[in-house]
């Protein structure tokens, strides 16, 4: 029944007479262009975010452990040890102290984050290798760019380092500064790392904030990102309690949730271009019941039950649907090739930290896209469909 | 004793307060080749319809094949009535109603096996018309498809409703001959609803209305 009900449906659908096949036409191009729309939005969203993601990872490390307090309840050697012996996962890891200072040009005064390392081990500057320009002099501080740029300072020129909690005194703790050279600067490309952090070697830090609690750092990159959960969390028990463990995806969590939440608030949105489309189902469906009455009624007289009527009308929904959806894929992927290949949506990479935003069509999308197709679809069909079950035979017999 | 297979008991139908049929009782053995006579508005088609079960009695029992269609104020459900027409009782049209999307094979293998389709149409001598759409047939070529139609499931009640009314003399005479030949040769009972007062001949039996 269901080969014959098919059969029925594709020759009626394929049956043109009068106006139906422009509205045929203006169904299947609703569906077409609805799909594409839909497809083509969520796959700028979807490549602009995984852009942003390589972009973030290219900036940040994958997992930070932090600890702030007593040096003694935590064996900072014991944990670079654990770190040794996952050499499978981890691409490379860094360990640095972070001091909270403020640096001095003149009259001016900031506020910073001073990390302190080794600038003799190698080791420990694997995360700012590429991005420091100028010498490791042991004997200098590195300054983010944007820092050097509103302090007006280039390599040579001096700065201030003021310790906050320096020497003790009767009435209390007085500020410690240290003039030290600027041997150079560090362009990250994150703009809060690049105007508030300055880099020195950890002998000179430790001995100018020898009073300050440092807060320790372990920044670890893993050979694949994305296990960056489920790593940080085998860590845990290896390491103790003491650290604060935080993955890249935690970091930017707020960011791709708003960028999520757009997204599916524009899918929301550009949905209503297929509702609209399914309504052009519906009035092509109800033109061609009215137009086939007569063959229903035969059906009918001849035995067939309601079911096989809907679901000729079901099945010319779903077609027309369907081949309005592959068709729509197809201009989506073609298109999405073309604005790849030749780059064209443009935007500004000092904010986006990209020059054009790639499209990426997921499988998800294209599913999800499916599924709504043929949900609208069916709805779209089945008002005809219990029109023209709904319709008296003899009626329709006594009309002809 | 030859069983009915039709059965209706002092059956009246009502449209719009005006009674259509009134009070008929009619008896119909297997086999038969029954005329339903009478002027137009006498209740022809109406009757054809109840006995065809895709028109429901104002009132009175109707039996078909041994089964209540209505009876006591009560219809058999839509669902049992189509499975008993689709099974059993086959229809024939004034007006053909063929469907226009589908060639002469299509139009009476999709009511039933294709084989049988091919050897019925080679029967009703349209053999040569198997892939022509019914616009493309006469009158009577159509009139003799829709008979193949009917006829494909191989029922046991064939009900037509003025079959020859669109069709000339000789034409009419053509399908009556071969309704009477079907009839002879496999039994089926015929019902046949006509104005036409020269195809009386055919029938066993006639019923008047009006």
């Amino acid at each position: 029944m269901r080969f014959k009900a098919l059969k029925i449906a594709i020759r009626y659908l394929l049956s043109f007479k009068g106006s139906t096949f422009i509205i045929s036409l203006i169904s299947f191009f609703g569906i077409v262009i609805s799909t594409a729309g839909i497809l083509l939005t969520n796959g700028v969203f979807e490549g602009f975010q995984d852009n942003l993601r390589i972009k973030l990872l290219g900036s940040m490390p994958n997992i930070i452990l932090t600890y702030v307090g007593d040096d003694s309840k935590v064996d900072i050697p014991k944990v670079l040890g654990i770190l040794e012996k996952n050499k499978k996962d981890i691409k490379m890891f860094s360990y640095f102290k972070i001091y909270h200072g403020a640096i001095q040009r003149g009259s001016y005064i900031s506020a910073v984050n001073v990390d302190a390392m080794d600038f003799g081990n190698t080791k420990n500057l694997v995360f700012f290798a590429n991005k420091i320009k100028g010498s490791l002099d042991k004997k200098g501080v590195i300054l983010g760019k944007d820092l050097a740029a509103m302090l007006g300072v280039s390599k040579g020129d001096y700065v201030s380092i003021i310790s906050p909690v320096g020497v003790q005194t009767p009435f209390g703790y007085m500020p410690k500064v240290q003039n030290l050279p600027v041997v150079g600067t560090l362009n990250s490309g994150i703009f809060d790392i690049d105007y508030s952090t300055v880099l020195m070697d950890n002998s000179f830090a430790d001995k100018l904030f020898v009073n300050n609690p440092p807060t320790r750092v372990v920044e670890i990159n893993l050979k694949n990102p994305f296990y960056a959960p489920s790593f940080a969390k085998s860590l845990k028990p290896l390491i103790g309690e003491k650290f604060i463990i935080t993955t890249w995806i935690d970091m930017n969590k707020p960011l791709f949730e708003a960028l999520q939440t757009e997204e599916r608030g524009i899918f929301f949105v550009l949905t209503l271009m297929i509702v609209v489309a399914s309504f052009n189902i519906t009035s092509l469906l109800f033109i061609k019941v009215k137009e086939k009455l007569r063959d229903i009624a035969i059906f009918r007289v001849y035995g067939e039950p309601k079911s096989f009527i809907m679901a000729i009308i079901l099945i010319q929904g779903l077609l027309l649907s369907l081949s309005g959806f592959l068709v729509g894929v197809l201009v989506s992927f073609v298109l999405e090739f073309f604005i790849n290949k030749f780059k064209l949506i443009h935007v500004q990479k000092s904010i986006y930290l990209m020059s054009y935003v790639p499209v990426s069509i997921s499988f998800k999308d294209v599913m999800e896209v499916f599924l709504l197709v043929i949900f609208l679809s069916l709805v779209a069909a089945f008002i005809p469909s219990y029109y023209a079950v709904k319709e008296n035979i003899v009626r329709i017999l006594r009309n002809d | 004793m030859t069983e009915s297979v039709i059965e209706l008991k002092n059956v009246s139908k009502i449209y719009k307060d005006k009674p259509v049929v009134e009070g008929l009782s009619l008896s119909i053995k297997k086999g038969e080749f029954v005329g339903i006579m009478g002027p137009s508005g006498s209740g022809k088609s109406t009757t054809l319809h109840i006995i065809g079960g895709i028109e429901t009695p104002s009132s009175g029992d109707v039996n078909i094949l041994g089964v209540w269609y209505a009876k006591d104020g009560k219809v058999l459900n839509e669902k049992a009535v189509s499975k008993l027409r689709k099974k059993y009782i086959s229809f024939i049209f004034q007006f053909y109603y063929l469907l226009e999307d589908f060639d002469v094979l299509e139009n009476v293998s999709l009511f039933g096996d294709k084989k049988k389709a091919i050897e019925l149409l080679s029967f009703l001598r349209l053999d040569h018309r198997l892939n022509y759409k019914p616009y493309e047939l006469s009158g009577g070529e159509q009139q003799r498809v829709a008979i193949a139609r009917a006829l494909v499931r191989e029922p046991q009640i064939l009900i037509a409703d003025e079959p020859t009314g669109n069709l000339d003399y000789k034409e009419s005479h053509k399908i009556f001959s071969l309704l009477k030949s079907l009839n002879k040769e496999s039994n089926i009972t015929i019902i046949v609803a006509t104005h036409n007062e020269e195809l009386k001949p055919f029938f066993d039996r006639v019923i008047y209305l009006g």
